[in-house]
């Protein structure tokens, strides 16, 4: 684990695995990587793991895997990641100052935008999920931007039917499961420290003090 | 440029956006979305991403080359790691500057962007080089992952030429990339592209 806040990613010993300081990272042996979905598709191709989350040898399912994950960026990541760095880790971490309420409004709406693109994917699915029967890594990773939002500001999926559903199946996998209850739990422990602890420890302009 | 390069036979067809080529129903059976680019293989089977496609005409093939060597774990992690960075750090900023700034006037009749607002995409934009430029300098080579051109090279170049060729930045204040742009000219494949984009443009023009 890595404490951003104490800029531990920018020393030693993270920085000799990855120079840009950049989270998530592995070291696989000798070898250095960040960029989480190339650290994904590493590791399962390496331990050559067949499996249909990302079929590594069928060109074809592959090619549809892929090609949600390439838009994933722009069209669905780019909609949902301005309500979560502006409104909950800026103000929290970063020291940016609290959004207005005419800019919370508008990073929800381009968020909900967002949920819109992911709802037309998933009304053309048949089983729910983004690509073929099971889950793959396009659900986890369209799953990843969703969950920060969903779980930490009012971007709720009451509005549409086909990412709610999708997200309940997701969310009940035992490996996402796993993850969320202590993403959940490491949540709480930061948002006490940066309310709490550093407000008593830490002078620094750049930190705001807040009670709750 | 990807097809070019491993050497596999297609047919081009090019679609023209400013006429809304893409919605019609002959390529949207194609391509669902409207998005472009988009294939269809020889038994049917159609997809669109750019990278999904290069992949997947590298991978349906089993073409070792270094562009992507897909046997490779490693390289290809690094490439893959490579690409994100693009993705994330840089083609959006070229797509919105260069839709604001270039396409929307010239095509469909938007008003230039004010001077604040071509400013700040600008600036996004040279943050963007900015990172490229990082990835030259760490792993020390004439290419973007060191001294071999591979897909990421590709990929960073299809955008950097929208940049330069539509004159929306000048590479003069950043050598580094202005250096890696001409070393990428010298391939036969990719000036090709790059002719043939100008030429495209030309033409959009007139």
């Amino acid at each position: 684990q890595v404490n951003l806040l104490k800029g531990e990613h920018k020393r030693e010993p993270f920085i000799s695995v990855n120079p840009d300081g950049a989270v998530p990272a592995i070291k696989d042996g000798d070898f250095c990587l960040n960029e989480c979905l190339a650290i994904c598709r590493y590791l399962i191709e390496s331990r050559k793991i067949e499996s249909p989350f990302y079929p590594y040898k069928d060109a074809k399912q592959l090619a549809k895997i892929n090609m949600l994950l390439d838009t994933a960026t722009d069209d669905f990541r780019s909609k949902t990641g301005p309500l979560y760095l502006y409104t909950i880790t800026g103000p929290a971490f970063l020291g940016y100052p609290d959004p207005t309420e005419n800019d919370r409004q508008k990073y929800l709406n381009l968020a909900f935008e967002g949920y819109d693109i992911l709802d037309k994917l998933l009304s053309n699915s048949k089983t729910g999920f983004l690509v073929g029967d099971e889950p793959t890594l396009a659900d986890f990773y369209f799953f990843i931007f969703t969950m920060m939002i969903v779980t930490t500001t009012n971007a709720n999926l009451d509005r549409h039917e086909n990412v709610r559903r999708w997200y309940h199946k997701i969310e009940a996998i035992p490996a996402v499961a796993r993850v969320m209850r202590r993403r959940a739990r490491l949540y709480r422990l930061a948002m006490f420290y940066v309310n709490w602890i550093l407000p008593l420890t830490c002078r620094c302009k750049c930190m705001r003090a807040r009670r709750r | 440029m990807v097809f070019d390069f491993i050497q596999i036979n297609y047919k081009n067809r090019e679609i023209n956006v400013a006429f809304g080529e893409q919605k019609k129903p002959w390529y949207l059976k194609i391509n669902p979305n409207g998005a472009i680019p988009a294939i269809k293989e020889v038994d049917g089977f159609t997809t669109n991403e750019g990278i999904a496609i290069a992949r997947y005409a590298i991978l349906s093939r089993e073409i070792d080359t270094p562009l992507y060597p897909y046997k490779d774990n490693k390289k290809t992690a690094l490439i893959n790691q490579g690409l994100e960075v693009v993705i994330e750090e840089y083609r959006s900023k070229v797509i919105s500057a260069a839709t604001a700034i270039f396409f929307q006037p010239a095509f469909f009749g938007a008003p230039k962007p004010d001077a604040n607002h071509e400013k700040f995409l600008l600036d996004r934009l040279e943050a963007g080089l900015e990172k490229l430029k990082a990835m030259i300098i760490r792993n020390k080579g004439d290419y973007l992952l060191g001294q071999e051109l591979s897909l990421v090279d590709l990929y960073a170049m299809v955008f950097t030429i929208v940049v330069v060729e539509l004159q929306i930045l000048s590479l003069s204040s950043h050598k580094i990339i202005e250096k890696w742009y001409e070393t990428m000219k010298k391939n036969k494949v990719v000036e090709k592209y790059r002719k043939g984009y100008i030429k495209t443009l030309k033409m959009g023009m007139f």
